[in-house]
């Protein structure tokens, strides 16, 4: 209660236009931390009443051998193997979700983004020279973001970047700057993407739908995966320091329980639950890469 | 005719012979054809693997080989430090990558720097270069220092691809890769056809890239073979009863057809790249081709020696069959030849019959009843005859023997009478105290075959009732009858002629004779009797009175 009456009072200090509205806010949440209900703490608290978060991430880099793809895999045996190309680590992501959201992840819970659509719709904004397609129509129900348009770059028979984090509503744009037509297609969301293929130079935006992972495919190139994220609660890309081994992430969340999880190679592979308060919280989560990842066949000498 | 029939039991059993084998030895045949297909698929698919693999080597061993030259390694060293014009590099590198190719003559080869931007290519969009691959994860892994290969569906194609790692001339770096491919085509099925024995196919997707199959066999449903795949492959997923895992019969109709399935290893393999299989069970329903197949087979089959084992169970049986019948039939064929001889004889005595009717002629009586007189006026023994009281009535009646016939070793035709000693036959009727007509059938039958010497003794046989008489006409006939068969067998057994003898001249004269007898010594009736006496047949004639 404290807390939230010191937070409370900067506010009134900083705003000062409505006193008594303010005065009553002020005095719900003390009243909802007394009966300890953070939901309801959360509730009554203001819209700009948010704790920081920071999350730190220890993830060693790793050099892990490359799949074997074929029959004949081995080393040159001249110099050391090398270093992937290029680091998975920065398309990690930090997701803070909220226990009782299960609902809206449920798919029956939102018929809208059930239902199926493959008319493509045009985009409000197409760029000059590129042929713009909106393929989730059904998407319609996801109520617009704020958010800015996220553009996903297919360069190099690859995603860049291969996590994508949008909120629900948030419009994607895919760029083809290969030299080959790419079709996409999600198994999850199969409305999302139309079944032509993208043609290199042409774009085509979606509409995030409903809160889940959603992982993408090429049917061109089979390696081609990515993975949009469209998270129940706040999350972050994290920032990697210069030796690599640590990553944080900073956050703006109402004060309450969370499940903290580090989603990274398309899988999550940590997870630990925190308690924000009103000053803010700050934890150290430890993740390894995946074993799948590392654990490969050792190549032949 | 038991030749031919056995010529005709022959044809049938090696018509049945030639039909059990199509019917019998065909179905196993092509059971043993279907597990030979099999077998031979199972092995195919390891072998097909090693093959691939040692493709894959080679394309390695290449790709390195290609990697080590000191142009490409220069070239790629200058791109990365900036330091040669790109389009030079790119022509000189280019250049040199058909001078690498042109011994070993790949479909594919590119070469990348460091960052996987392509340099130069050639066989595919020769003229674009600075394009990044470096997504392929073989690009990838060779840009790390990997040798590897992998598998692509470019356009279509299936590609056997291998990447290398290009060390820079210092050897403290690497500067790029280089990627070779080769096209998994026609050339390739055909080889591993030629190699496994059975047909391949190399599936893209859901279309056929490369097949060594021909002509109307290379019509494959694929889209049904898949789905038959995917069903088999599916837990609990349906797989035929005795079917080896791993191996599907094809689900078209036709030829019988197994399938086998080898994975690709490759990034194509998750777009639907595979190598099919196939093994055709063929057909050779000729008899000579089954023949061959069995041969082929190294022994006989199982069908084969049971039927083998048939057709001789067959072969005894009809043998035997055979011989049975051969035997009843001549024995048939005698008889009737005797049956034949013995109606047509008299025929042809009929133009001639004069000798028959000579010595049957009613004019001969005269010395028959001359001799019988005489055959009084020696010494003879009453007989006995009949019953007891008939006996009693012999006692007191004299008894004549009359020899009716008798014919002489030379000449059939002269008549003579032949009288028997009634003294020797009166002591053999009284010895065996029955009366000629009451003899054993069975004693009478062996009479022939013990017969004795022609001067032993004589048999009784039928009695001749008087025409009109009590007795039938038609009982006299059969009577008469049967004495003149037992006279001719007499006669034959005597190696007489029987030449020239007629029954209805032997009838006349036996009726003449009876009604001669029965007029002298006033008698009811006249019992002929056919006996041999001094290798000579003869017929005794014996009054009764009872």
């Amino acid at each position: 209660m404290p807390r939230l009456t010191q937070a409370n009072a900067s506010k009134l200090s900083a705003g000062n236009q409505r006193p008594i509205a303010a005065l009553l806010r002020c005095s719900l949440a003390a009243l909802a931390t007394l009966l300890g209900g953070s939901e309801a703490a959360r509730a009554a608290a203001p819209a700009g009443g948010q704790s920081a978060v920071h999350v730190i991430v220890h993830m060693r880099p790793e050099n892990p051998p490359a799949p074997p793809a074929g029959y004949v895999y081995m080393v040159n045996g001249v110099l050391p193997i090398g270093p992937p190309l290029r680091d998975p680590r920065p398309d990690a992501v930090l997701v803070l979700d909220t226990p009782n959201v299960d609902s809206i992840a449920n798919p029956a819970a939102n018929p809208a983004s059930a239902a199926g659509g493959d008319d493509p719709a045009a985009s409000d904004d197409p760029p000059a020279g590129a042929a713009e397609k909106d393929a989730a129509p059904a998407d319609a129900a996801v109520p617009p973001s704020t958010t800015p348009p996220i553009e996903v770059r297919i360069y190099g028979a690859r995603t860049l970047p291969e996590v994508i984090v949008a909120p629900a509503g948030t419009q994607v744009i895919f760029r083809n700057d290969d030299r080959r037509s790419v079709s996409l297609h999600c198994r999850q969301a199969p409305e999302l993407f139309p079944r032509t293929g993208l043609a290199p130079g042409t774009r085509l935006a979606v509409t995030a739908p409903r809160p889940g992972e959603f992982e993408l495919r090429s049917a061109e190139y089979p390696h081609l995966r990515a993975t949009l994220i469209v998270p129940r609660g706040p999350a972050a890309h994290l920032t990697w320091s210069a030796m690599g081994e640590v990553g944080e992430a900073r956050l703006n969340v109402p004060p309450g329980n969370y499940l903290a999880r580090l989603f990274f190679l398309h899988r999550y592979v940590a997870a630990q639950a925190v308690t924000v308060t009103p000053q803010g919280a700050e934890f150290v989560l430890r993740a390894v890469w995946p074993t799948a990842t590392i654990a490969s066949a050792a190549p032949s000498r | 005719m038991p030749l031919s029939k056995l010529w005709l039991f022959l044809l049938s059993m090696l018509c049945g012979l030639g039909a059990l084998l199509l019917i019998t030895l065909e179905p196993e045949l092509r059971r043993r054809e279907s597990d030979e297909q099999q077998g031979r698929l199972l092995r195919a698919g390891p072998l097909a693997t090693q093959i691939l693999s040692n493709q894959a080597h080679q394309l390695v061993a290449a790709a390195v080989q290609m990697s080590s030259d000191a142009i490409l390694q220069t070239s790629l060293n200058e791109m990365g430090r900036g330091q040669g014009e790109l389009a030079i590099l790119h022509t000189t590198a280019q250049t040199q990558l058909r001078q690498l190719n042109r011994d070993f003559g790949a479909g594919l080869v590119m070469v990348t720097d460091a960052r996987g931007r392509v340099l130069a290519r050639i066989g595919h969009d020769e003229a674009v270069y600075r394009d990044p691959v470096d997504g392929f994860p073989v690009v990838e892994s060779a840009l790390r220092g990997y040798r590897l290969d992998d598998l692509w569906l470019l356009d279509g194609a299936l590609y056997r691809v291998a990447a290398s790692p290009i060390v820079a001339p210092g050897r403290d770096r690497y500067v790029g890769a280089l990627i070779v491919g080769q096209v998994l085509g026609g050339d390739t099925a055909r080889q591993l056809s030629r190699l496994t024995g059975v047909d391949a196919v190399f599936l893209a997707g859901k279309e056929i890239a490369a097949s060594s199959l021909t002509g109307a066999a290379a019509a494959l449903d694929v889209q049904a073979i898949l789905a038959a795949r995917k069903s088999m492959l599916a837990p609990g997923g349906s797989q035929s009863q005795g079917q080896p895992p791993g191996l599907l019969r094809a689900p078209q109709p036709g030829p019988e057809r197994w399938l086998g399935f080898v994975e690709l290893p490759g990034e194509a393999a998750h777009q639907g790249g595979l190598l099919l299989l196939v093994a055709e069970v063929t057909s050779n329903r000729t008899l000579p081709g089954l023949l061959r197949e069995a041969v082929k087979h190294g022994k006989p089959t199982q069908s084969l020696l049971v039927l083998l084992g048939a057709v001789a169970l067959f072969y005894f049986i009809g043998l035997a069959i055979l011989r049975v019948e051969s035997t009843a039939m001549a024995q048939r064929e005698a008889a009737a030849e005797v049956r034949r001889r013995r109606v047509e004889q008299p025929r042809e005595l009929r133009p001639s019959s004069g000798s028959m009717r000579e010595q049957l002629a009613p004019s001969e009586p005269s010395s028959v009843s001359a001799q019988m007189e005489a055959l009084q006026g020696e010494d003879y023994q009453p007989q006995e005859s009949g019953t007891a009281s008939g006996r009693r009535a012999l006692s007191s009646q004299s008894v004549n023997e009359l020899g009716v016939v008798s014919a002489s070793e030379n000449s059939a035709h002269s008549a003579e009478t032949v009288v028997a000693s009634p003294m020797r036959w009166a002591a053999q009727t009284a010895n065996s105290g029955e009366l000629p007509h009451e003899a054993d059938p069975a004693a009478s039958d062996q009479q022939w075959s013990t017969l004795p010497p022609p001067s032993s003794n004589f048999e009784p046989t039928l009695v001749a009732g008087a025409p009109g008489g009590n007795n039938e006409t038609t009982d006299a006939d059969a009577s008469f009858y049967q004495v003149f068969q037992e006279y001719v067998m007499a006669r034959e057994r005597c190696h007489e002629s029987v030449e020239g003898l007629s029954y209805e001249q032997f009838r006349q004269r036996l009726v003449e004779s009876r009604a001669q007898i029965m007029r002298q010594h006033e008698c009811r009736a006249v019992d002929f009797q056919v006996y041999i006496k001094d290798g000579r047949a003869a017929l005794r004639a014996t009054p009764l009175w009872k």
